[in-house]
């Protein structure tokens, strides 16, 4: 009973401690009209700071409805399983092609990604699926062959600090340690890389990152 | 009483040119929003299910090629365009087809296409049904089936 209450003071404390040392990130990401901007993946490197762990892999659902894949940004750590789902009544696919492989592949290079057929969901009906593996870090793209107005991405991160920016253009990323950090920032629609931005994580840390990004109106 | 009489004659006669409306109108599908009923004949002077194919075929080469729009179909599949637009242009002709893909508005959604796009393709269109031997009464025929579609497919300015 002693030794029960004991553990369980010792774990309050050890909880205790890795949070007070934590800090925790809220970046506000701005597009280049000043509105928040939407769907850009921050994610924090600590120089001079032992890697973090490597998540494990995850399990998604990506819908494809009504010409779109919803989301159309997915944030995933390396190698998890992605299911994608045909709610529409018409036949997609699906073409899932990994960062640096440009549309030309040569014969003797094997094609890398995966690519899926997903017929069309009968009236009442379970939506049909199939399901690939993110193998490779970095954003991956997302198409349609049958429709070539599809468009969407998965980014596969080898690292657990990193966070995607919701409609308010906010992205959180907690636990994190505290000290030098650079912010590195990726987004659908960029037209190049933006520059890292380099600030100090103490506590609860929130920044502003304004961008050259416009995208396009939906 | 004459008026009465009058009256009664006059909702009859509405009644079944509705009904006759009704009969001679295709419903409104995935295919068109706005059906118009296709000059009798069409479907067979465009060669049926196998000559709207090969019109098809050629339409999809030529939009992938053309310097306006061509862009725009760069990542999709010939075949399975041509074929989606056989079973549509097949269907809205009167032939025994059912197209089974998105509304013309959900398709488009998004797409941002201009007044100048739907005229490019329009032009491209012709260009096929030129080169397949279609006569010109008959292209006509066919565009105004497909005019219609010009509501759902034009972005609405921002």
């Amino acid at each position: 009973m002693n030794a029960r209450r004991l553990c369980a003071v010792a774990l309050a404390l050890a909880v205790a401690t890795s949070a007070a040392s934590a800090a925790s990130l809220q970046v506000t990401v701005l597009a280049r009209d000043g509105q928040p901007l939407a769907d850009a993946v921050v994610t924090v490197e600590m120089p001079g700071m032992a890697l973090p762990v490597t998540p494990a892999p995850v399990n998604v659902t990506i819908d494809q409805q009504a010409m779109r894949f919803v989301p159309s940004l997915t944030v995933v750590p390396l190698g998890s399983r992605i299911r994608f789902s045909n709610l529409d009544s018409w036949d997609h696919h699906v073409r899932a092609i990994p960062p640096d492989s440009g549309s030309a592949t040569t014969a003797s290079e094997p094609r890398r990604g995966f690519e899926l057929r997903l017929p069309g969901r009968p009236a009442n009906q379970a939506a049909p699926h199939a399901e690939g593996v993110v193998d490779s870090p970095g954003p991956w793209r997302l198409g349609c062959h049958l429709h070539g107005s599809m468009r969407g991405h998965v980014w596969v991160s080898t690292t657990p600090w990193v966070g995607k920016t919701d409609r308010g253009g906010v992205a959180l990323i907690p636990d994190l340690p505290e000290g030098a950090a650079v912010l590195k920032l990726w987004h659908p629609e960029q037209v190049v890389e933006a520059a890292p931005q380099a600030l100090t994580l103490s506590g609860s840390t929130a920044t502003r990152l304004s961008t050259a990004i416009q995208p396009r109106r939906r | 009483m004459k008026q009465l009489i009058t009256a009664t004659a006059l909702t009859l006669l509405s009644a079944i040119s509705g009904a006759c409306i009704a009969q001679s109108l295709p419903a409104a599908s995935p295919a068109s929003a706005y059906p118009v009923a296709p000059a009798p004949g069409l479907y067979q002077a465009f060669g049926e299910q196998a000559g709207i194919r090969s019109l098809m075929d050629d339409f999809v080469q030529r939009l992938k090629a053309d310097a306006r729009i061509g862009q725009q179909f760069r990542d999709t599949n010939p075949a399975q365009l041509a074929g989606s637009l056989t079973d549509q242009v097949c269907q809205l002709a009167g032939g025994p087809c059912t197209y089974k893909g998105p509304d013309m508005k959900t398709a488009h959604a998004d797409m941002g296409i201009t007044r100048a796009d739907f005229n490019a393709l329009v032009e491209v269109l012709q260009a096929s049904m030129n080169a397949k031997g279609i006569p010109f009464a008959r292209q006509n025929q066919m565009l105004a089936l497909l005019a219609p579609m010009h509501r759902d497919v034009i972005a609405p300015r921002p």
